[in-house]
């Protein structure tokens, strides 16, 4: 049983941004989700729920800015609010990382967006690390690395 | 958060990444987009292709000054624009930038780390097609080898990341990289962030593909171990998030079995963390601290799934296999969900937090044999929230109620009928989401019953009239709801047929199909106190002036064509004519060619109307509908052939309606989703009422009755464990079992008032010189379903550490229910992890019938004469004959007087004499719960070669020969 299915950053234009895929599914599917969901999530109005049940799961969405971040979960597995809870924890990490994140920051450095999902979630859907701080410290650690890889590089 | 706009602050460092990703940004036009992409696509290809010739053309004569012209840093930044391609084209063009994948895979194996993680980042993506797979398969494989075997956690991590996103794609990465991911996961140098990722490494590597469990037992056996021992930190809960998954798919699909013993485990880590005991809390910014409620809902999975619902059969984990400390700290967490649950929260976050423990847990709560006031509380504590402002709280307090009213069952329905029907009417009018609408109308369902069955119908019709909902899907859904309700819980016969028909009345956009008219039309049938009311109630309605749904014009057409008759003295078969040729007119063809049919049923009772029908067929046989047109002029013809012949032909054909026997409702199929069961409901509209719906339990662990058996068969005993069996026979305390690490001890005493009653208390004492954790036991019965001979209790499990010379024990009773084998014995498990070492002890806990012997006249000092024995031996030899008799001799070598203590050690009463010198007269009690207590005589016959054992019971049958059985099993 797979905990979130999937997670997909659709812009307000209906772009997607991001997306990862935690459960098998085939080109077509992958290409009818992306299509139908981001209609139907653009389409709900502000005041409605988050939860949208969509073919046989439930889909749980939250708009940050212009960023829609769309989750689909599994009906008998996954807590609708917790989802709500790492789509938060999600953007609140790339909002430290970034320091006020937008959705340029995620265009440009699409890189660092996946590094930190990474961080979040990985494998089917399941939370790799719950606290901010410790996500951010890798994240950070990571970059440190890479700088230092560049320095290399300019010396040698 | 997510500002509005960028700061400008890059973290990107290449330019022309910065510079394609702008260009395809700053073209409007999708053409535009399309172009710079293939421009970007053909540039690449000639640098790869440029680099691939050169690569080629080494060996030969080209320079190698050119052939570095390709640098990390620029397959980098190429690779990094193919993964940007894929994203912004929502991966439709994976086939186009397949050609990188050489490439990526050469990156891959870069020393420079921000190229290594490029390249994983991408083949994240790409490895969904299988294409990737096949190319590269190989060279992924060795690389990611030796990533996981590095020094450096940087690589390791992000091999572990790419496993654990594409392992479900690909069972060729389990097979080969399975043994690597789980020496990460072992090993205790680990950093805790790589035993995090390899843990849901691992669990995406064994969803692929878990026979490299289910295959070796002993594997599985140490491997399961090494994972659950992870849990042992139990201050690390940063550890648990991760590995809990990784358990909950092994309680789920590997081996539930393994992990039944955890639940003491699990309850204890939920009972911290709820509490806030330990450092459970998670780090809300500078808040007051909160229970985690990830860890929360995990642990409450696992326990769920475990542990199954009282009502279901046997054989499983319910509540009362559970000991009595774990099950109140179970429940002590849900009490303390709801209090936390209910106070006010200070901010929308912790809110959240608060409403996801509180309904994880009352979704629990039902598997804890939850007291009436228990269900109570839980159930205002829900409906307080349905208060909330907050819309998706709204949303989950119905969802959680609804399965509380199903699993909990009456009680909790019950209570929500007497106090909060108001509440959920008020939200039916006021609610406009309609995810909310639907849960609402599913609960609503869920609580109906013959009570309050009409203020329910009337409020969803009422909700159904209301023009505010325009979404016709769940009209559809209401509508259908509303035709069951009434046909299963109407207990007035008025009241059915006019919901009935006000619902048919609703504008017919919002009925959808016609399943309900035609269900509806079957009852009238059957039911013949219904079909005059209905008849009358009908004909109002085609009174009425304006337009009518057409649902009532097709009962109409069938109802009134059937029962006209009924109406004779007032309405005559004239009138109801011409009220059909009023509405003809404005219905569809189908309804048309209902009421055609229903005017040839008219002029079957009265022939006066003759004239005016053929008028109507002859204007018909010009209708540009063929059917229409077919059946006028058949109709037409037979009214002719009936004029010229004389025959009655319209009485044979259409002869009146016979019952309707289906005996299922076709409505409810169409509530297939719903949360009820559909119960079967006959079309007896008399009878329907005593079904009442029955609840769907939760999902359980399914065929388990066979696997605990097949368990009881899988355990490996360890050496010498006949040992510890023997002397629990023989002595009332004792060692039972040593090993290099810990020594178990036993008492066993029997309750006066109980003597079938067998309480055990086991010390575990840690003799080694460290200290031991995950201590963890299994009481494993040979059967617990089919009328099991003995039934086992846990009153208290063992503490999960045990620090040097520490002791703790293990309390549990053996209640015998009939006399069985003592190799039928129940088996004890213990798992335990000392130092670095885990190991695993099974050994067989006697519940031997003379366990619970007693001498029969304890006030009369007990003693039996020899002539007493002698008596009572013949006595039951003539009133049994053999059958209660049983004769075995065993080879033991013990002295008399060995024998004699030792059948005293049992218990037995051993008659004091001194006339037959090489024999040992026992008698003693046997204590079953079933066959209640049996007296038993033993002679024991001392030879030289061993012992001659002649035993007699009061009961016949195998008692004896079980009895028998012990006694060599102590003597032996």
């Amino acid at each position: 049983m797979v905990q979130i299915k999937y997670m997909l950053l659709i812009s307000r234009q209906g772009k997607i941004r991001l997306m990862r895929w935690f459960d098998a599914f085939t080109a077509t599917e992958k290409n009818k989700i992306c299509r139908e969901l981001s209609t139907t999530v653009l389409a709900r109005k502000l005041k409605m729920c988050n939860i949208v049940e969509y073919q046989d799961h439930k889909v749980v969405y939250r708009r940050y800015a212009s960023l829609y971040f769309v989750c689909g979960i599994s009906p008998e597995a996954s807590n609708e609010l917790l989802t709500l809870e790492i789509i938060h924890r999600y953007v609140e990490a790339m909002d430290s990382y970034f320091d006020n994140v937008c959705e340029l920051d995620i265009i440009f450095n699409f890189t660092k967006a996946y590094d930190i999902l990474n961080e979040v979630l990985i494998c089917d859907g399941s939370m790799t690390e719950t606290s901010k701080t410790s996500i951010l410290k890798t994240v950070a650690s990571m970059d440190a690395l890479e700088t230092s890889d560049n320095l290399d590089q300019v010396l040698s | 958060m997510l500002a509005a706009t960028s700061n400008n602050r890059s973290h990107n460092s290449m330019k022309g990444l910065q510079l394609f990703i702008a260009d395809l940004r700053g073209s409007v036009h999708a053409e535009d987009r399309e172009k710079r992409i293939q421009a970007e696509l053909v540039n690449i290809r000639r640098q790869f292709g440029a680099n691939n010739d050169k690569e080629r053309g080494k060996g030969s004569s080209v320079s190698p000054l050119m052939a570095s012209s390709m640098n990390g840093y620029q397959r980098k930044k190429y690779v990094a624009k193919l993964a940007y391609i894929l994203i912004a084209t929502n991966t439709t063009r994976i086939a186009d930038v397949m050609f990188g994948l050489e490439e990526c895979c050469e990156l891959m194996a870069s020393s420079i780390y921000s190229e290594k993680f490029i390249a994983y980042m991408t083949l994240e993506m790409l490895y969904c097609s299988p294409t990737v797979a096949q190319q590269a398969g190989d060279r992924i494989i060795q690389q990611l080898k030796h990533d996981l075997a590095s020094t450096s956690d940087n690589s390791v991590s992000l091999a572990l990341n790419f496993l654990a996103v594409v392992g479900k794609f690909d069972s060729r990465l389990t097979a080969e990289l399975i043994h690597e991911v789980f020496q990460v996961l072992r090993s205790p140098t680990s950093a805790q962030i790589l035993k995090k990722k390899s843990a849901l490494a691992f669990l995406a590597l064994i969803r692929n593909d878990s026979s490299i469990l289910t295959q070796d037992a002993r594997r599985k056996q140490l491997w399961i171990q090494r994972i659950t021992s992870l849990l042992d930190d139990s201050t690390n809960y940063r550890l648990m998030i991760s590995v809990l998954p990784l358990i909950d798919y092994i309680a789920r699909e590997v081996d539930g079995q393994a992990c039944v013993k955890l639940i003491p485990q699990l309850s204890d880590i939920l009972y911290n963390c709820i509490t806030g005991k330990g450092e459970a809390s998670y780090d809300l910014s500078g808040q007051q601290s909160m229970p985690n409620p990830w860890l929360v809902t995990k642990i409450v999975a696992i326990l769920n799934f475990l542990i199954s619902s009282p009502s279901s059969s046997s054989g499983e984990t319910t509540f009362s296999n559970i000991d009595q400390g774990t099950l109140g700290k179970l429940r002590t967490s849900v009490t303390k969900a709801i209090e936390i649950g209910t106070e006010p929260a200070l901010d929308a976050v912790a809110r959240t937090v608060k409403n996801t423990i509180l309904f994880s847990l009352i979704n629990f709560a039902s598997k804890l044999d939850p007291s009436t006031d228990a269900i109570v509380s839980s159930v205002s504590a829900l409906c307080s929230l349905l208060a909330s402002t907050e819309i998706n709280t709204r949303y989950l307090t119905l969802d959680c109620l609804i399965k509380l009213c199903s699993v909990s069952g009456k009680s909790a329905r019950d209570d929500v009928r007497v106090k909060h029907m108001d509440q959920l009417f008020g939200l039916l009018l006021i609610e406009r989401d309609t995810s909310i609408l639907r849960k609402l109308v599913d609960l609503l369902y869920t609580l109906a019953d013959s009570s309050n069955v009409q203020p329910i119908v009337n409020a969803l019709l009422k909700f159904m009239t209301d023009a505010r909902q325009s979404d016709n899907s769940i009209r559809t859904d209401v509508s259908v709801k509303i035709a069951v309700l009434t046909e299963k819980f109407a207990t007035d016969t008025t009241w059915y047929v006019v919901v009935s028909l006000d619902l048919l009345a609703l504008p017919t956009s919002s009925l959808g199909s016609s399943d309900i008219w035609q269900r509806i039309c079957q009852i009238v049938v059957n039911n013949k106190s219904l079909q005059l009311l209905t008849c009358r109630r009908l004909l109002e309605y085609l009174r009425q002036r304006g337009n009518v749904s057409e649902a009532i014009i097709k009962a109409s057409a069938f109802i009134l064509g059937e029962y006209a008759e009924l109406l004779a003295p007032d309405t005559s078969c004239g009138e109801i004519f011409n009220l059909f040729t009023d509405k003809y007119f404005s219905v569809s063809n189908l309804c048309r060619a209902m009421i055609l049919t229903t005017m040839m049923k008219l002029y079957k009772r009265d022939g006066e109307i003759g004239s005016a029908v053929i008028k109507f067929y002859q204007l018909e046989l010009n209708s540009l509908d063929v059917e229409l047109q077919t059946r006028s002029y058949e109709y037409l013809k037979i009214i002719q052939l009936e004029k010229v012949s004389g025959v009655r032909l319209v009485e044979a054909l259409f002869e009146p309606m016979v019952p309707f026997n289906s005996k299922r409702n076709p409505l409810l199929s169409r509530l297939g989703g719903s949360v009820l069961s559909s119960s079967d409901s006959t079309s007896d509209f008399s009878t329907a009422n005593s079904i009442s719906t029955a609840p769907t339990p939760p999902p359980t662990r399914k065929s388990k009755t066979i696997s605990r058996n097949a368990k009881y068969e899988d355990q490996q005993l360890a050496a010498g464990w006949q040992e510890g069996l023997r002397r629990m026979l023989r002595h009332k305390q004792g060692v039972f079992c040593t090993s290099p690490f810990l020594k178990i001890l036993y008492r066993l005493s029997v309750a006066p008032a109980q003597p079938e009653l067998l309480e055990v208390v086991l010390t575990y004492v840690n003799i080694s010189d460290q200290p031991i954790t995950s201590l963890l036991t299994d009481l494993i019965p040979i059967r617990t379903d089919n009328d099991p001979p003995y039934i086992m209790k846990v009153l208290s499990v063992p503490n999960l550490k045990l620090l040097e010379g520490e002791r703790t024990s293990h309390r549990f009773e053996i209640l015998t229910r009939r006399a069985s084998p003592v190799e039928q014995s129940p088996i004890l498990n213990v798992s335990f992890k000392c130092g670095g070492h885990t190991s695993e002890i099974s050994l067989k806990v006697a519940a031997g019938i003379t366990n619970t012997i007693s001498t029969g006249q304890d006030s009369l000092k007990g003693q039996v004469s020899l002539s007493q024995f002698v008596q009572r031996w013949r006595a039951l030899g003539d009133a049994l004959g053999r059958s209660g008799e049983y004769h075995t001799k065993t080879n033991s070598l013990q002295t008399l007087e060995q024998i004699g203590a030792c059948m005293q050690k049992m218990g037995f009463d051993v008659v004091d004499q001194a006339i037959a010198v090489d024999t040992v007269f026992a008698a003693g009690i046997v204590h079953t719960k079933n066959d209640g207590n049996s007296g038993s005589l033993l002679k024991l016959r001392w030879q030289t070669d061993g012992v001659d054992i002649t035993c007699k019971t009061t009961k016949g049958g195998q008692l004896s020969e079980f009895i028998v059985q012990c006694v060599c099993a102590a003597l032996a």
